[in-house]
């Protein structure tokens, strides 16, 4: 608390060099005074302090907590919960309690990562609330930890998977010497088609897009894969969403042209729109429906990056 | 309960699972007791990640997973011992914040050699999927490089690939398990009379930068050698890749040398730093290529990854079809290109050939291009183990038409450039069935039947291998060859 009695001080200093009677509240100037000694008082920025240890129970719900919080903004792997967890992790054969470290911070649990005996970090996450030099510190802290567990269990290697390279842990690890190796990805096939349209549809929150009641008309050219979808769908959009397999009374705003490779491509590969049509992969009749289309399609594309950690896989 | 299984045996098997034959398999759901022969399974088809007693990490894995069912898990049996298994498992998944979806998770697949091309993977992929989409799985997911996934996944079920954001971050924590295999290595390097006479001018380094391993150099004198760390003094030559082969090195006189001058050729091994520092070692080590090319039998270039064979002699011309490297093919005359129109390199097998032949072969081809969908050029084969290179454009599917012909074309003009030089041999790839997008089955119908058309007018080619990307490009070939020349050979 030294930095807080340090601007303590130089509060009562400011105070008491004030004129007397005017110690009481403070004017607005003298407010902004305080704060800036306050901000710029160096001591003030001294490191947070973070310790190791392995996990207890009763750990598991910060765990997930944080693993959430690390993930909120990617896609492409399970999602974490207290069941998953202890499953994945805590009963999975070859990992022990003293193989799940935690970096420890004032305000709780801010690091968390578990290592099999072959020297992989199935699990990872830094709290991304941390400051980005916070976070890069309990990284590298975290990565020596769980770098010293997997030596002691004979490993040659150590691997952790961070979210991404952009990464404040990520860019630490690479300071301190890392190499970057190839990560997993994955290959996604479409089973059901309206499901999945119906799905991202429903999740797009702010305002209803399209006019009073759009119904649009997907069509999908048989591609001669081993999934044969239903190749007309249905898509009326106004208060309520429906999205079902159109029959011959299905009465389209306009109809979109398309595969399901190229489908696909669009939701899952970020492959923009622009492209799909400029290769003749995405057509839209009438021609003026052409604008409304392309931001129709433009709304079922995936917009979070994904991360997949180990753990989802191995 | 409804068993989809139970439908799948008793009205699909014979159709979809049941190959007729000798080796016939029926896949059916895991039952208890089926672990044992799983993981048996496993341990043959991925070596590195399952093995024979991995039973209790697949009963963690499989059957204590939460909300799993046996049928979630197929076997194909054949006579009595189970000879493929398919894990496909119900898993929620997170596509961004806000949306979760049910997808069918699919990982840890595997088919033993004896049955791989025998239409099994197809109807398991069927049948998982129908059960899952049934349960609510809107997408289905697994784990491929893009390559594959371009190659074989997209065209038969439309799958995309998925770049994730995640960073793999590696280091090297232990170098004592190298060091007993790197002392055999260096004394074994040192006792080659090639190395030997390099290094009785000047000492020499090398730093050995391989995947999993610590960096460490060894630093080689006519007399002996020193390991050193990885901060040795400055290399004459850097060598990196992945430790695999240098695992891999079989015991006995010479195979060290040899096993590294394969893995350098195969590009597993890559050199840098020597071009500029030590011309005289390039020549050593390019002798050491020369030495083992020339002692190597034509088999022991492909047993790397030539893993099924077919073979026929029609009028006196021996056809082969294989799986395998097409830059592996020690033993023929020529081997085909399936170049670009820019003659350069490029990925797949163009990328292979010219990886494999070094700069030498772009620098050659550059005079030779542009050419032509249903053209072809030939040149030497540089750093290849053959002395011919015939580089034929294909036809991109659905864009050069008459596609068919175009293809065709591909395969005359090569033979008869084998004509014209007099060749005995001559190894193909299926033309145009990656990134141009010909379907396999088309293309081994233009490829075989323009071959099988041309042998009676042959006169010096005697051997034709068409080297396959995988097992299912192999069963295309397989089927159609036999479809065009009657099943006797």
């Amino acid at each position: 608390m030294e930095g807080t009695n340090f601007a303590w001080k130089l509060n009562e200093f400011v105070a008491g060099s004030l004129p007397r009677g005017r110690a009481g509240p403070r004017s607005g100037v003298e407010e902004v005074l305080i704060r800036l000694i306050r901000w710029f008082d160096p001591l003030r920025r001294r490191k947070k302090e973070f310790s190791v240890r392995a996990f207890r129970r009763g750990d598991e719900v910060a765990i997930v907590d944080l693993c959430i919080a690390a993930q909120r903004r990617y896609g492409g792997h399970i999602p974490r919960s207290v069941s998953f967890w202890t499953w994945s992790i805590l009963k999975r054969p070859g990992i022990s309690p003293a193989d799940i470290l935690l970096v420890e911070a004032e305000e709780g649990i801010v690091g968390y990562g578990a290592v099999k005996g072959d020297g992989m970090v199935l699990d990872w996450a830094i709290d991304p609330s941390l400051t980005p030099q916070e976070q890069g510190r309990a990284a590298d802290l975290l990565a020596r930890a769980l770098e010293e567990r997997a030596a002691a269990r004979g490993a040659e290697t150590f691997t952790v998977s961070c979210v991404s390279a952009e990464d404040p842990a990520s860019r630490a690890l690479l300071e301190a010497g890392y190499r970057t190796d190839e990560a997993e990805s994955m290959t996604v096939a479409v089973l059901d088609p309206p499901g999945l349209i119906a799905a991202i549809l429903r999740a797009r929150t702010g305002p209803k897009w399209g006019s009073p009641e759009s119904r649009i008309l997907l069509q999908l050219a048989p591609g001669g894969y081993r999934v044969n979808p239903s190749p007309r769908i249905g898509i009326t959009w106004s208060d309520e969403l429906a999205v079902t397999e159109a029959d011959d009374e299905f009465r389209p705003t306009f109809v979109i042209d398309t595969d399901l490779s190229s489908l696909t491509d669009l939701i899952f590969a970020r492959v923009a729109v622009g492209s799909l049509l400029e290769a003749g992969r995405v057509s839209v009749e009438p021609e003026a429906a052409r604008p409304s289309g392309l931001e129709f399609l433009q709304l079922l594309v995936l917009r979070s990056p994904w991360h997949i950690p180990p753990a989802d896989i191995q | 309960m409804n068993s989809p299984i139970k439908k799948f045996n008793s009205s699909r098997r014979s159709t979809d699972a049941e190959p007729t034959g000798q080796n016939s398999a029926v896949i059916r759901a895991y039952s208890p007791g089926d672990e044992v022969g799983i993981c048996r399974v496993m341990a043959e088809c991925h070596p590195g990640t399952w093995h024979e007693d991995s039973i209790p990490e697949w009963r963690w894995k499989y059957a204590a997973r939460p909300a799993s069912l046996e049928e979630d898990v197929l076997v194909a049996e054949a006579g009595g011992e189970i000879v493929a298994c398919f894990h496909s498992t119900m898993r929620v998944l997170k596509l961004e914040e806000g949306l979760q979806i049910p997808v069918s998770y699919n990982g840890d697949w595997a088919v033993v050699k004896a049955f791989r091309g025998k239409n099994l993977t197809g109807p398991a992929w069927d049948l998982t999927s129908s059960m899952q989409r049934d349960r609510g799985a809107l997408i289905r997911v697994g784990f491929a490089t893009e390559e594959v996934n371009e190659k074989f996944y997209r065209k038969r079920f439309g799958s995309v690939f998925v770049p994730s954001s995640t960073v793999r971050l590696r280091r090297a924590i232990s170098r004592a398990p190298l060091e007993g295999r790197v002392q055999e290595l260096g004394e074994k390097v040192l006792a080659h009379p090639g190395i030997r006479c390099a290094l009785r001018d000047r000492p020499w380094s090398v730093k050995f930068e391989m995947e999993r391993m610590p960096a460490f150099s060894v630093h080689m004198k006519e007399d002996g050698f020193t390991l050193l760390g990885g901060d040795g003094r400055k290399p004459d030559l850097r060598v990196s890749g992945s430790f695999a082969p240098i695992a891999a090195i079989p015991d006995g006189p010479g195979a060290v040398v040899a096993s590294v001058a394969r893995e350098l050729m195969f590009g597993r091994l890559r050199i840098r730093g020597l071009v500029r520092s030590s011309p005289r070692l390039i020549g050593c080590f390019i002798t050491v290529v020369r030495r083992w090319r020339a002692c190597s039998t034509p088999s022991e270039g492909g047993t790397m990854t030539d893993v099924q064979t077919l073979r026929k002699t029609i009028d006196e011309v021996t056809l082969e079809l294989v799986t395998g490297d097409i830059a592996a093919q020690d033993g023929f005359d020529a081997v085909v290109n399936a170049a670009n129109a820019e003659l350069r390199t490029g990925g797949g097998v163009a990328g292979a050939l010219h990886r494999a032949a070094g700069p030498g072969l772009e620098e050659e081809c550059r005079s030779l291009a542009p050419i032509r969908p249903g053209e072809a050029v030939i040149t030497s084969g540089h750093g290849l183990p053959n002395p011919w290179v015939i580089h034929c454009l294909g036809p991109v599917y659905g864009q050069d038409r008459p596609e068919d012909q175009l293809l065709a074309s591909c395969y005359e003009e090569a033979l008869r450039l084998c004509e014209e030089k007099e060749l005995t041999s001559v190894a193909f790839p299926a033309i145009s069935t990656g990134a141009f997008g010909y379907p396999l089955m088309g293309a081994a119908r233009a490829g075989i039947g323009t071959v099988l058309e041309e042998l009676p007018k042959l006169e010096s080619v005697r051997r034709i291998r068409f080297v396959l990307f995988d097992d299912q490009a192999l069963d295309a070939h397989v089927r159609v060859l036999e479809e065009l020349s009657g099943p006797k050979g």
